[in-house]
């Protein structure tokens, strides 16, 4: 079945085209639930929420630009949408750096260890670290998307930075000792 | 070695790609099975409420009809009132008679001025004939002439069929009686002439030809009688005016009863809420905590129709407000990373997000936020109130067991809600703190209802009523940990008017 026919059957509520596209996608976005969410549990909420949202508003998508971004638009959309609302967080106004740089030592830190320090970060570090840096949105429009404003966006950032290095550097320890 | 940062998290988690756990699947199509059902949900409302829809405008065209009939029982009523009000009629028809029985005397007993007295009472018959008619449309207008003077003549006959009769009152009857009344018969007569502009040559004229045809006219008239031997029963089978005035009155009372089918009914009604099972629509952490049920407020106004005496549907609109506390909950407020604690089925409201609200029901609090609740901050006891306030439009049918000055009815049927105020508040010492609204709750949500009443007939038109009703909430929460099954019970009550 081409991109062309799953989508079309998908519009029309066939619940095989729904289980193909489920399976043909599950694994990429449930990788950006994994990322967005604050664990597994929730991730796979998310996934299941986002895939409901996808079915809902498949027939939306016109073909334009690629079915794999506006998948993972939507998935992202509806995480934000979950977790943006929850919690107030302190803006710090100064010595936000543009880069962080972290000693590792020749130590590898794991997969799944990143992936736990990403998940523990408050929802608003969270979500501003995974659209920044893993997925290229700039501060202005992660602002429009969590509803605060660019210095915010920046100083959450730069929070979740400390926040990472912080752990990453402990851990780099631990492994050593 | 240093790196930067973003690079190390870019190089391991840019393209993460992980399979979920298969349930997931599992529970996306359990939700698009669920979403096809809620999907024919609404579809079967429509067709229901078009259903009543259609039903309502049926009866209210049938209403006209209805109307028709009694207005067709009503013209029956006048027809009853006209051969109800024999005593008039009898009356002229006494009158006529009297004077027929003079002229049939006069006919029989031919003495000196045969002629004369013959033409002149046949004219004085044939006018009274016109005359009584008259007479008698005056009472009743909307009687048809020729059925009155039809009604005359055959008293008339009857007198000339019954001549002993007729002479033997006449032998009885002092002649100067007689005498006066035509006497006073002959002057109505001649006023009658003159308003119809008949010269006394056209009447004299037809006077001789009706004297002329004297004979043939009773021979015509007792053809009619034997036509019609029922009217001449009708004044041996005449009532009392006083039962036929109190028979129509009765009939009247009916008709008018079957005109009223609609009814409305302002009510109100304090409404228990609260829900069935363990679960919280909150939080899964509030499961195992005490709910209360919160006694609020509905008022509104239901109209129905009357399908039969027994049966009514009827629907309306209901302001109503449900409530209900979980208690045993514990709430500080964070700054910090600890708000991830906030409850995911609330939509904070931007003075409350950094509240932290936890269940102290069972036990300790979790870990993560133990630090905080214990800490420095201080932190409350009291209860989180979830409040929701919906528009009710119910569709019921009434069916009633017993219909007499005191009655007993039983109410079934389904309600539409319509989502109109929905807050979540966290109380502690007398003081309530809003934290924001339930996400989880739907906008459109249904109610199956059953419920019995009993009520009151001060008059026909006005009842008083008073229902008890148990509301069970179909779908009011999205999602909710548990099995909390919202309920509601209402005592409902409010004066039926009739119109």
């Amino acid at each position: 079945m081409s991109l062309k026919e799953l989508v079309h059957n998908c519009k029309k509520g066939n619940r095989n085209a729904q289980e193909q596209l489920y399976k043909q996608y599950a694994g990429k976005l449930f990788g950006v639930c994994l990322k967005y969410s604050r664990n597994k549990t929730e991730a796979e909420d998310n996934l299941h929420d986002s895939f409901m949202t996808i079915y809902q508003k498949i027939d939306q998508y016109q073909f334009k630009g690629s079915f794999d971004g506006w998948l993972k638009r939507i998935t992202v959309n509806t995480v934000l949408q979950k977790y943006r609302k929850e919690e107030y967080l302190s803006v710090i106004t100064d010595n936000v750096e543009e880069e962080t740089t972290v000693e590792t030592g020749y130590v590898e830190v794991g997969l799944p260890v990143l992936l736990k320090y990403i998940q523990d970060l408050p929802n608003k570090y969270r979500l501003t670290f995974n659209l920044y840096v893993m997925d290229g949105y700039s501060h202005k429009a992660i602002a429009e998307l969590l509803g605060t404003s660019v210095g915010t966006s920046k100083s959450n950032l730069a929070r979740a930075r400390m926040i990472l290095k912080e752990k990453i550097e402990k851990e780099i320890i631990n492994i050593a000792l | 070695m240093k790196k930067n940062l973003d690079n190390l998290f870019q190089e391991k988690l840019t393209d993460l790609h992980e399979l979920p756990n298969e349930n997931v699947w599992k529970s996306i199509e359990a939700s698009l099975d669920k979403n096809k059902k809620t999907r024919r949900i609404f579809p079967l409302w429509w067709t229901m409420g078009g259903v009543a829809a259609l039903l309502a405008i049926l009866f209210y065209i049938s209403q006209p009809k209805a109307e028709d009939l009694n207005s067709n029982t009503i013209i029956t009523d006048t027809e009853q009132r006209n051969s109800a009000t024999p005593d008039a009629v009898d009356e002229n028809q006494n009158r006529a008679l009297e004077t027929k029985e003079e002229t049939l005397t006069n006919i029989e007993t031919p003495e000196k001025d045969k002629n004369r007295t013959e033409d002149g009472i046949m004219g004085t018959t044939q006018q009274k004939n016109s005359w009584t008619a008259t007479s008698t449309n005056q009472k009743a207008p909307s009687i048809p002439k020729g059925r009155n003077s039809k009604n005359l003549i055959i008293p008339i006959i009857n007198n000339q069929k019954h001549g002993p009769f007729a002479s033997r009152k006449h032998k009885d009857a002092p002649k100067t009686f007689g005498k006066t009344e035509n006497g006073s018969l002959i002057s109505e007569i001649s006023s009658a002439q003159s308003k119809s502009e008949l010269s006394d040559n056209v009447v004299e004229m037809d006077s001789k030809k009706n004297a002329l045809d004297s004979n043939s006219l009773s021979s015509k008239a007792t053809k009619i009688a034997n036509q019609e031997p029922q009217n001449s029963e009708t004044p041996t089978a005449k009532k009392s005016i006083y039962d036929e005035i109190s028979a129509q009155e009765k009939e009247t009372e009916i008709v008018e009863t079957d005109s009223k089918k609609w009814s409305l009914e302002p009510s109100v009604a304090p409404v228990y809420f609260n829900g069935f099972g363990s679960g919280s629509p909150i939080h899964p952490d509030f499961s195992s905590n005490t709910k209360s049920g919160n006694v609020n407020l509905s008022y509104g106004v239901f109209v129905s129709y009357e399908v039969s005496k027994k049966l009514s549907v009827r629907s309306g609109v209901h302001k109503v407000d449900y409530g209900y506390n979980t208690n045993d909950v514990k709430f500080t407020s964070s700054f910090a990373s600890t708000s991830k604690n906030s409850l995911a089925n609330i939509d904070y409201a931007t003075n409350a997000s950094n509240l932290i609200v936890v269940s102290t029901s069972n036990g300790k609090p979790s870990s993560n936020v133990q630090a905080e609740i214990s800490g420095k901050t201080p932190s409350k006891n009291g209860s989180m109130i979830q409040q929701f306030g919906y528009l009710e439009i119910p569709l019921e049918l009434n069916y009633a067991l017993l219909d007499k000055d005191f009655g007993i009815h039983i109410v079934g049927g389904f309600s539409s809600l319509f989502l109109t105020n929905n807050a979540v508040l966290l109380e502690a010492d007398g003081l309530n703190t809003e934290i924001g609204e339930a996400n989880n709750i739907n906008d459109v949500n249904f109610s199956s209802n059953i419920g019995f009443g009993l009520n009151y007939k001060f008059t026909p038109k006005l009842k008083l009523n008073i229902e008890p009703v148990f509301k069970y909430q179909l779908n009011t929460f999205s999602n909710s940990a548990g099995d909390f099954k919202p309920f509601s019970i209402g005592i409902y009550s409010g004066f039926n008017f009739k119109f």
